[in-house]
């Protein structure tokens, strides 16, 4: 289908308007007519359907319709750099529109790219553990890397960690797409400023809510299916046993797309959500972002690879500091836990612990916690 | 007749000599007391005519005028029911001829004739040694604490009765024995020794005292914040016999001595998060000391720091500098010192267990960031030492071997507190915490090594020059607590782990 004309276009904006996330009011009064343009030549007239309009609907659709309104919002939306696409358009998303209820309008800023080869949705907790950081972050560097397009919506946690990773991976063109519970112009949560600058710069957030719209409650499991329905499949990394993930997963199986789960440690909280998908077969195990690429069998050689982590020979270590890293090899430990297990002075055990620190071979968690940098060195024992 | 009887009041823990005279004229029968009285100086009258009646003495029936001098300082309290008392009666020519005792004297009166204690005895008694009088007739309740003081001569007193029969010659009140000072009190309510596990904040803690650094901890609900701060009294250096005679003046204007003596143990004040900042800092119409100044030479313990009202945590900014606190009232300007160390704690997260492995936290990263942000900058700076605890499991809890107990901490402590006396002599400070820039210069240079960590560490972490200095001199402190001269790498590096919020921070 070709592009509306000029009308057509701003009739579909007027009803947009009014209606905002109201994807099935939206197509009721639109089914009515042959075209939108009709159909507000049709309102504005007076047709008997608007009356029988609730209320909100009614004052919106009035509002929207006076003089110099639609002009005055596409001017704003300029300003702000907003471009939007609607079902047939050229850069409608293809997979979106095969959904049962597709956005009518989709706003975006940055490059939207329609129809990519591969691309995967990472969604999961927004408090997860060390652990789930670096499965998203790998997951979506690695799969940026081979050339897949990574859906996110970048929330705190996994998503977050997903889009940077697949940020990281400098030589894809359009590496990453976040789908916000909010306007595309409203940077939520506040603290992703910088990634969201980001994605704006390489990739594009989209949204189906109108500019400027805040990010309330009950727009987030309505954002979640276009999450899904913008992706081949569905990645889940970390998620609590009833969570938003659990919605969006669900989407994925009703709009007839995969869902692949990473496995987590039993007996922690984050890892019900997945475990259980897995068990009850919804969802697929992965352990790797290969095994995602070879289910699309698009197996791209990715063209690039993760710089290789410095290799630290324990050898060339300080005796001290070899036998913490001996210890934190084995999974992080408090520093209660070390201490007892090495018997140092705390002095020294300070000492060794901030010259491992920053020559970048171990890392401090909250409530002095240790780890293994394992993104920045592979510890070898010799 | 007239008669003089001397007297004292109290402006701060500094005082005045108050003199009570007393006219008794002819005319209509009335009592006044004159010399800017506050309200419970004018009840006294009733106090007064009650007492000296059931004392079995006889209220004179004329005009009684009682003048309390000088006129122009504010004389407040009951503290005067007893010179009014012996004023009144000299006057009226009960007590035979000496009308004008020797003796400083000051207590409440009771409507039986009873002497009961008053606050501030001990600040009172030492002023007016200082201004040279030797005897004080005061009430028994107070005599211990006012005994402490080294050549005067205590009269405890329980009776109007029994001092009128004192200044008659009849039957004289025996001398207080003078207190000696019993030395440091030794029993704490928590040893270092009782804490299990934490062996990190433990190190910190003794860190913390040896240097005279503020210090904060930070951690889950139940890791032991309140445990440790509570055991930080035990290992301060022992108390001298100086620094309990200015403790116990800070107390005893309070009240908080009466019937007890001297103070032998080194305060630790925790006054809870609602505090007013009159509460904490001082204040109210009298200019009364706060908890700062209660907390003198001992430890001042804000529990949960970000639940403080924002103006009280930065009323606290200018005494952690300076040592004292001057409160200034319209009625009243007070100066009072405020030397302690300030151990504060707060819960990693507005839930309490981020960083927690048991309890996951719930909280979002801008309503941590908002948690933290409540405590600012400035009182951020000030506080060298910031120390996250880990949260101890049920089974360490158990299992752990008791630690080191608090009497060889303190050993240590003092040995870097000497070391510290020692380098300062001639710098006019005692403790590394009280480094300026130019003396951080000169005893804390770090050699090429170290430097390269610190600036490793200062981009990393992003530290603010200030932060800097504050490693720089915590590094100082380590060096001394291990009683080496010069500062090691290792000193450097073990300095920079405390400084837990700027690295939690790095996690965003």
């Amino acid at each position: 289908m070709a592009r509306e004309s000029l009308e057509e276009t701003q009739a579909r904006l007027w009803l947009n308007y009014a209606t905002e996330y109201n994807t099935r009011v939206f197509q009721k009064i639109a089914s009515r007519y042959a075209s939108l343009t009709e159909a507000k030549i049709a309102f504005e007239d007076g047709a008997k359907w608007g009356d029988a309009l609730p209320e909100y609907f009614r004052t919106r659709l009035q509002e929207a319709a006076r003089p110099g309104f639609l002009e005055r919002f596409v001017e704003q939306m300029d300003k702000k750099n907003i471009r939007f696409t609607y079902p047939g358009e050229e850069r409608y998303p293809k997979l979106l529109a095969e959904i049962p209820d597709p956005p009518s309008v989709l706003y975006y800023i940055g490059k939207i790219e329609p129809d990519p080869e591969l691309s995967i949705a990472i969604i999961g907790s927004r408090h997860p553990s060390k652990y789930g950081v670096e499965v998203a972050k790998r997951f979506g560097y690695e799969l940026a890397c081979a050339g897949a397009l990574v859906v996110s919506g970048m929330a705190e946690g996994i998503d977050a960690c997903a889009a940077r990773g697949a940020l990281d991976a400098a030589h894809a063109v359009c590496p990453t797409l976040a789908v916000l519970g909010c306007g595309v112009d409203v940077v939520y949560p506040p603290s992703n400023r910088n990634v969201y600058d980001e994605i704006i710069e390489r990739g594009a957030v989209v949204s189906e809510f109108l500019p400027g719209s805040e990010p309330l409650r009950v727009h987030f499991p309505i954002r979640n299916r276009v999450m899904s329905g913008l992706a081949h499949g569905t990645l889940v990394v970390e998620a609590a046993e009833r969570s938003g993930t659990s919605i969006t997963a669900g989407y994925a199986h009703d709009q007839g797309r995969d869902v692949f789960a990473v496995p987590g440690r039993i007996g922690d909280e984050m890892s019900a959500g997945p475990n259980g998908m897995i068990a009850r077969g919804e969802a697929k195990p992965v352990f790797s972002p290969e095994e995602i690429l070879s289910e699309f069998s698009c197996l791209h050689v990715p063209a690039e690879t993760r710089p290789p982590a410095n290799v630290v020979l324990l050898s060339s270590l300080g005796e001290e500091q070899r036998a913490i890293c001996r210890l934190l090899k084995s999974g992080e430990m408090s520093f209660d836990e070390l201490c007892d297990s090495l018997a140092l002075p705390i002095g020294s055990m300070n000492a060794s612990l901030t010259e491992l620190q920053f020559s970048g071979i171990i890392q401090a968690l909250p409530g002095r916690r240790y780890c293994i940098d394992t993104e920045r060195v592979r510890l070898k024992d010799i | 007749m007239l008669s003089r009887i001397k007297s004292h009041g109290l402006n701060g823990i500094g005082g005045f000599a108050v003199q009570v005279e007393t006219d008794i004229a002819n005319g209509l029968p009335g009592f006044e007391i004159v010399g800017l009285p506050d309200a419970a100086v004018k009840e006294s009258r009733e106090r007064v005519r009650a007492a000296i009646k059931n004392a079995g003495y006889v209220f004179p029936a004329a005009r009684i005028t009682v003048n309390l001098a000088p006129a122009d300082m504010r004389k407040e309290g009951a503290v005067y029911d007893l010179p009014v008392a012996l004023s009144i009666l000299a006057a009226s020519g009960q007590l035979g001829a000496h009308v004008n005792p020797s003796f400083v004297t000051f207590g409440e009166l009771g409507l039986d004739g009873g002497v009961r204690a008053i606050a501030g005895t001990l600040p009172m008694v030492i002023d007016a040694f200082s201004k040279g009088e030797t005897v004080f007739a005061v009430p028994e309740g107070n005599a211990e604490e006012a005994a402490y003081v080294e050549g005067v001569t205590i009269l405890p007193v329980s009776t109007l009765a029994q001092l009128c029969e004192h200044v008659r010659g009849d039957v004289l009140i025996s001398e207080h024995p003078t207190e000696r000072w019993q030395g440091y009190d030794q029993r704490f309510a928590t040893d270092f020794s009782e804490i299990k596990g934490q062996q990190g904040a433990k190190r910190a803690a003794e860190i913390a005292i040896a240097g005279g650094h503020n210090i904060l901890l930070i951690g889950t609900p139940g890791a032991g914040k309140t445990m440790l701060a509570r055991a930080i009294p035990s290992i301060l250096p022992q108390l001298t016999y100086e620094e309990s005679l200015e403790i116990t003046k800070i107390h005893s204007i309070t009240g908080a001595t009466k019937g007890r003596g001297m103070i032998r143990e080194r305060p630790f004040r925790a006054p809870h998060h609602g505090a007013s900042s009159a509460a904490l800092v001082g204040g109210g119409n009298r200019a009364m000391p706060g908890e700062i100044s209660l907390a003198h030479y001992g430890v001042l313990f804000l529990d949960e720091l970000p639940e403080f009202q924002h103006n009280v945590l930065e009323a606290l900014r200018q005494p952690l500098e300076d040592g004292f606190i001057t409160v200034s009232r319209a009625a009243a300007t007070a100066t009072y010192p405020a030397e302690f160390v300030l151990v504060a704690a707060m819960n990693p997260c507005p839930c309490g267990n981020h960083g927690s492995k048991i309890h996951p936290c719930r909280c979002a990263k801008s309503q941590i960031e908002r948690y933290r942000g409540r405590i600012s900058g400035p009182l951020l700076d000030r506080i060298d030492i910031q120390i996250e605890m880990p949260e101890v499991g049920f089974l360490e809890l158990s299992e752990k071997a008791a630690g080191e107990p608090s009497a060889a901490v303190r050993a240590r402590v003092e040995a870097a507190r000497d070391a510290q006396r020692k380098r300062f002599a001639e710098d006019g400070i005692l403790l590394n915490a009280q480094m300026n820039a130019k003396l951080i210069k000169r005893y804390c240079a770090p050699d090429a090594a170290s430097e390269a960590l610190l600036a490793r560490a200062y981009a990393e972490l992003k530290l603010s020059a200030r932060a800097y200095q504050r490693i720089l001199k915590v590094a100082r402190t380590i060096a001394d607590v291990e009683g080496a001269e010069t500062i090691a790498l290792a000193h450097y590096a073990e300095a920079i782990q405390y400084r837990s919020l700027d690295q939690s921070g790095r996690e965003a």
